[in-house]
């Protein structure tokens, strides 16, 4: 009997993890989330999210590692997609190595550490949907995470302590989700007036809604919590750009990809990038590497002999179901999911760098003149929220409602927010309406 | 459950574990293990897996059910076997093999957990995905 669900074992949730890692990487990540779900219950029913004692010490540690792993997954789900997460509310003790101690903790532990921080941002978010986030509540956990990356190994910290792809691949992707957790954090901030509108009162943020100020008017914070989001906003950009010539296959990555891409945009929206050269020059290295991304993954798709029988072959294994064969083959005739996500993501990119290097910048000012006023945008509001059909008020709506819809687009699949998937896209990108555009493509705030 | 009658397949595969081996063992240890590690051990992991292989080439390549109902294909778990074969698809995926090539391994897995988990669980894991890395 070696049924995986009625006999589970540690080793089925890894099984499951690593499918489910499989499955994201290909751009399914919908699949992914949903086979999810089955592998937290198969976690929970083996109980790796509590601590128990009679464990032997090695079995114990590879629990908590899997119960974390299982969590890593979790939290980008919960967090990419404002998907209620379940690993939230219990957990276990980070799995630490037996010589491991501040300023040389492994890649894991400090990523399990984030992990473990996010879980808790988002568990007081399912739990206090009301709730407001103060200044100091922000600083206390960008500080955190600051103290997480510096407890780490010094290759995770220092390029030139890195001596192999390894290092590096570790040391990257830290920066690129502590750097997008941070940005995540100070994010409330970006509501607040930007530099250039000096001549305006000194008004710090403004409530979004009447009834609840949402941080106190600490101006001088909230202008330093905004650069810093800005700051890390560029980091996650820069990590992945970095990442692409070490490594090729491990840019390929879903949640990396899909992190960078929401940051360039929700970069884009900001009244300083329009001017700034460097974001500009970030952007269009983006543009330039998912591009040469998109032509290498597409090429293969051209190739005549994809319909050679010998690829479909191993689907008519012995006792499987054969109507998985021609469905295979005829999906052989298509480009793969990842090429197309990423061409819709490339072509709005290339639209937004177009217009920013348009003439007319430098013209009239993409943006409305309310927003020098501190009032709310039409279009997007201060968190870089739309106020349109795609997100809706955000309410946080667990019941797989307007979200999920229009993220679940066409055949089921997650797929990175492109307006192309919610029908507002048709028309042209200029300088004066790039901000909107590009709003259609910034992801819902973690919070308000 | 079909699962044990059909395990001599495995063994009768024509497959070549220690190209395939050396090929997505090592590009998941060095891509997507690294980048999101979910066995903490990889050495012994790959001690496990050359067991696996060294029992394999002593039997000739066949498989013995055994008499007592705990079934351990050439000395490995079957729940062991079924990480191994995520780990290989997961290396062929984190390989520089075309885009089609990959895609088709993680469809063909998705294809699987969508139908009833039971029948083909175990059918997923010791036939369609060898026979779709390595065939």
């Amino acid at each position: 009997m070696t049924n995986f669900l009625t006999h589970p074992s540690v080793e089925t949730v890894q099984a499951f993890l690593v499918i489910g890692n499989v499955l994201s990487f290909n751009m399914n990540p919908g699949v992914s989330y949903i086979l999810l779900g089955m592998t937290v219950r198969i976690a929970f029913s083996l109980g790796l999210q509590t601590e128990c004692h009679h464990f032997a010490p090695a079995e114990q540690y590879l629990r908590r590692y899997v119960w974390w792993a299982l969590a890593w997954q979790d939290s980008h789900f919960s967090i990419s997609y404002d998907r209620p997460s379940s690993t939230t509310l219990c957990g276990t003790e980070i799995p630490y190595r037996r010589n491991s101690s501040p300023g040389h903790r492994s890649y894991s532990e400090s990523m399990m550490r984030i992990i473990k921080l996010t879980q808790e941002l988002v568990r007081g978010r399912i739990l206090m949907s009301k709730a407001s986030t103060t200044i100091p509540q922000i600083i206390a956990y960008k500080d955190e995470v600051a103290r997480i990356v510096a407890d780490g190994e010094i290759h995770l910290r220092d390029r030139n302590q890195c001596f192999n792809q390894t290092q590096h691949l570790q040391r990257l992707a830290l920066k690129l989700h502590s750097s997008y957790i941070t940005s995540e954090l100070c994010r409330p901030a970006l509501k607040s007036i930007p530099p250039s509108s000096k001549s305006e009162p000194v008004v710090g943020l403004s409530p979004v809604r009447g009834d609840r100020p949402f941080i106190s008017p600490d101006s001088l914070t909230t202008s330093q919590l905004r650069q810093e989001c800005l700051l890390n906003l560029k980091r996650v950009i820069k990590a992945y750009l970095e990442l692409q010539p070490i490594c090729f296959e491990a840019a390929r990555s879903w949640i990396g990809i899909q992190r960078t891409v929401s940051a360039a945009f929700l970069l884009a929206v900001q009244e300083e990038s329009l001017q700034d050269p460097n974001v500009h020059a970030l952007l269009r290295g983006l543009e330039a590497v998912i591009s040469e991304r998109t032509r290498i993954e597409t090429t293969f798709c051209d190739t005549k002999d994809l319909h050679s029988p010998t690829l479909g072959e191993g689907i008519t294994a012995p006792g499987a179901q054969s109507t998985g064969s021609r469905e295979i083959d005829q999906d052989l005739a298509d480009p793969p999911n990842w090429a197309r996500s990423l061409t819709k993501s490339l072509k709005a990119l290339g639209k937004l760098n177009a217009a920013l290097a348009s003439p007319a910048n430098g013209g009239v000012s993409p943006y409305p003149s309310a927003y020098e006023q501190s009032g709310p945008l039409p279009s997007i509001d201060y968190a870089g929220r739309i106020l349109g059909p795609r997100s809706g008020p955000r309410t946080v709506d667990y019941s797989l409602g307007s979200t999920l819809k229009s993220e679940m687009s066409a055949s089921g699949k997650m797929l990175p927010i492109t307006p192309e998937s919610t029908g507002t896209s048709g028309g042209e990108w200029n300088f004066c309406n790039v901000v909107e555009r590009a709003g259609e493509f910034v992801q819902p705030a973690l919070w308000e | 459950m079909r699962t044990v009658e059909s395990e001599p397949h495995i063994a009768g595969l024509k497959i070549e574990w220690l190209t395939a081996r050396d090929r997505f063992f090592t590009f998941y240890r060095n891509v997507a293990g690294t980048i999101y590690p979910v066995i903490p051990d990889t050495a012994s992991f790959e001690a496990n897996l050359n067991t696996l292989l060294t029992n394999r080439s002593l039997s000739g390549g066949v498989h013995v059910s055994s008499s007592d109902g705990v079934e351990r294909p050439f000395g490995v778990s079957l729940s062991w076997l079924g990480l191994l074969f995520a780990v290989l698809a997961s290396g062929s995926q984190s390989s520089n093999s075309p885009a089609k090539e990959r895609e088709l391994t993680s469809q063909v897995y998705s294809e699987l957990h969508l139908q009833p988990v039971s029948e083909c669980q175990c059918l997923l894991f010791q036939f369609v995905v060898p026979i779709r890395l390595f065939g």
